[in-house]
């Protein structure tokens, strides 16, 4: 009795260590996939980009291998287009900025107002964006990126109403991007970059095609006819084969964000079949021990029987038993994992990796813990139904003179 | 009507190859309020004879009529319920549950039978009082007599109120006084009405029952 006292103990010892593996492993495999899903998302949510490409078909007497630059006339009736939520024109232009005495050579993106809500871009705290006025009134006036500000204004950090000079002109800081980690930028990162008013791209003289027209869309199911559409109305606007497929380079940020999220979210299933193993081999253990209980039991098992219990009520104790062993592991485990969760979370991330990917953290979610629950009843139940199962086909006529 | 009937029972354990007529051919019937003895030497097949009545274990072949409903062929939940409500067991190793006290002892083939904690518990007392053990409900098994752990055998046994009390060898561990206690027990049940079956190798405890049936190698003779 004592020996047997023990082996559950050891095996409820395992159980919560299992558990303790699995939650941890898909604690940290949620945490991975929820920061990277965020930082992708930084870059913009149904963010489509595209720019001008080159003719791959003869057509109407003309070769291919053109480049198609893409023009005002082209924004214009895109911007009309169904299905479309924001959308900004952008130029980019590389100039030297100066501030005192210092003097870098930084690119700026000539944008409009609607640039901030495409990229998820948010500004210190007395800052703004660009304004409908700001491009109307080609106002002089600049955003920075984080960076640039950190270059320019090391001991300042929200140079807000200072001014500066860009290509030799003097603009106005009208805000400073907040920080944000971010993958796969439209211009590298937006902390690198700085941003005008798009009214103001004449100013910079020299050849004035848009380098890329950025949108956001309402219904991803129809982003296949609006990239359709968009290809018709270039092809049209230039004289191009409406057929030709690369005259548009379509840079679609949601099948991206959807490959990230698939990777991280396979990378946590393989995380909790690892955790899950452990947990199985708990479960062995508990069916063993289950499997000596009945040994043990079975002139009492006899007695039952002969006294007129039915098959479930010689089974049911035993399954009790093994899910009552794997819930107490699993809680003890669950804690655990819990406490360490929290510890990982005090650990400070520093470094230019973690400004990129962001600074991801173990999560013990819902869905997690829902998920360890049931695995361990699963578990638990299969545990305990073998052994009963084998109880419940003990020869009663036998077992009543079992020594 | 007849309380039990044998037609043509054989029971055959088969290992690999090798058979073993265990019963061959028993017809019997036993009428309700019977108080009969089941005699004979080790090996001779007693026990099985008792399992079969006791639809611990059902025949090779043959029918098994208990209170005219043929047993012989019932599912293992079937043989259960039957057994909960037709019979009482009184076994010579008492078989008590030692995790329990004599109350829940007493009542546990009620529970098989869904019947409220309160109302067996209470019946429990009621038989346990009346067999003398009114003083010792909290106690477990291993804290009484043998002459006392029989009597809560046999208060288990009367609990469901069974058509039959099937005892086997009920004073094969007991001391002569204790027994002969048990033996009188039995009596006076059957005086009440119920039907006795001592499965037994001793043939002074068979005389003290109104009938013999003895058993050699299988087969009644």
């Amino acid at each position: 009795m004592v020996r047997e006292r023990r082996r559950i103990m050891l095996t409820i010892l395992a159980i919560a260590w299992a558990t303790f593996a699995i939650s941890t492993m898909l604690a940290i495999g949620e945490g991975l996939r929820l920061n990277f899903a965020k930082t992708v998302a930084n870059s913009g949510n149904n963010l489509l980009t595209f720019k001008g490409g080159h003719t791959s078909i003869v057509y109407l007497g003309l070769p291919a291998g053109r480049k198609i630059y893409l023009t005002k006339s082209d924004y214009a009736r895109i911007a009309n287009l169904p299905n479309i939520k924001h959308m900004t024109p952008v130029y980019s232009v590389f100039a030297k900025m100066r501030y005192g005495d210092k003097n870098l050579n930084k690119e700026a993106l000539l944008v409009n107002e609607q640039y901030a809500k495409i990229h998820n871009i948010d500004l210190l705290p007395g800052g703004r964006f660009i304004s409908k006025l700001d491009l109307l009134q080609k106002r002089r006036v600049i955003v920075l990126g984080e960076k640039t500000s950190q270059d320019l204004f090391p001991n300042n950090p929200n140079p807000i109403g200072l001014y500066l000079y860009f290509a030799n002109e003097l603009y106005r800081i009208i805000g400073v991007m907040q920080h944000k980690s971010e993958m796969m930028g439209r211009h590298d990162n937006d902390a690198m970059m700085n941003w005008l008013p798009s009214s103001l791209h004449k100013t910079f003289g020299g050849f004035q095609a848009i380098d890329s027209i950025d949108i956001t869309y309402k219904n991803a199911d129809r982003l296949v006819a609006l990239e359709n559409w968009i290809g018709r109305i270039v092809a049209r606007n230039h004289g191009l084969d409406p057929n030709d497929e690369n005259i548009v380079h379509f840079r679609d940020y949601a099948v991206r964000q959807e490959n990230i999220n698939s990777f991280f979210l396979g990378l946590e299933v393989f995380l909790g079949l690892v955790g899950l193993l452990t947990l199985i081999v708990a479960g062995v253990g508990i069916a063993n021990v289950m499997f000596a209980t009945v040994n043990r039991d079975t002139c009492e098992i006899g007695i039952k029987m002969a006294l007129g219990a039915k098959r479930y009520q010689i089974i049911w104790p035993y399954i009790k038993e093994s899910s009552f062993a794997m819930l107490q592991g699993g809680f003890f485990g669950v804690v655990l994992s819990g406490a360490l969760v929290f510890l990982l979370g005090l650990i400070p991330l520093h470094g230019k990796l973690f400004e990129v990917i962001g600074r991801p953290k173990a999560v013990l979610s819902f869905g997690v813990i829902v998920v360890v629950i049931l695995s361990l009843g699963v578990v638990g139940m299969l545990a305990g139904f073998f052994p009963a199962l084998k109880a419940s086909k003990i020869d009663p006529a036998r077992a009543v003179s079992y020594e | 009507m007849n309380l039990v009937e044998l037609k043509n029972i054989s029971k055959i354990y088969k290992t690999g190859a090798v058979k073993f007529i265990a019963l061959e051919q028993i017809n019997l019937t036993i009428n309700k309020g019977e108080y009969l003895a089941i005699l004979g030497p080790s090996g001779s097949g007693k026990s099985t004879l008792m399992h079969i009545l006791g639809c611990l274990s059902t025949p090779t072949s043959g029918d098994y009529l208990l209170n005219g409903k043929n047993v012989a062929s019932l599912s293992v939940n079937q043989l259960a319920k039957v057994r909960n409500q037709n019979i009482g067991f009184v076994f010579q190793n008492f078989n008590l549950l030692a995790n329990l006290n004599i109350v829940d002892n007493v009542a546990l083939p009620l529970v098989y039978r869904g019947i409220a904690k309160e109302e067996r518990t209470k019946k429990a007392k009621e038989l346990l009082t009346h067999f003398g053990l009114g003083g010792h409900f909290s106690h477990h098994a291993n804290e009484l007599s043998g002459g006392q752990q029989q009597r809560v055998a046999i208060a288990r046994s009367l609990i469901t109120e069974p058509d039959i009390i099937l005892a086997d060898e009920p004073t094969g561990n007991l001391d002569s006084k204790s027994g002969d206690d048990v033996i009188h027990m039995l009596e006076k049940l059957n005086r009440d009405g119920k039907t006795i079956i001592i499965v037994t190798h001793d043939e002074k405890i068979a005389e003290r029952t109104k009938q013999i049936i003895r058993i050699v190698d299988g087969k009644i003779m």
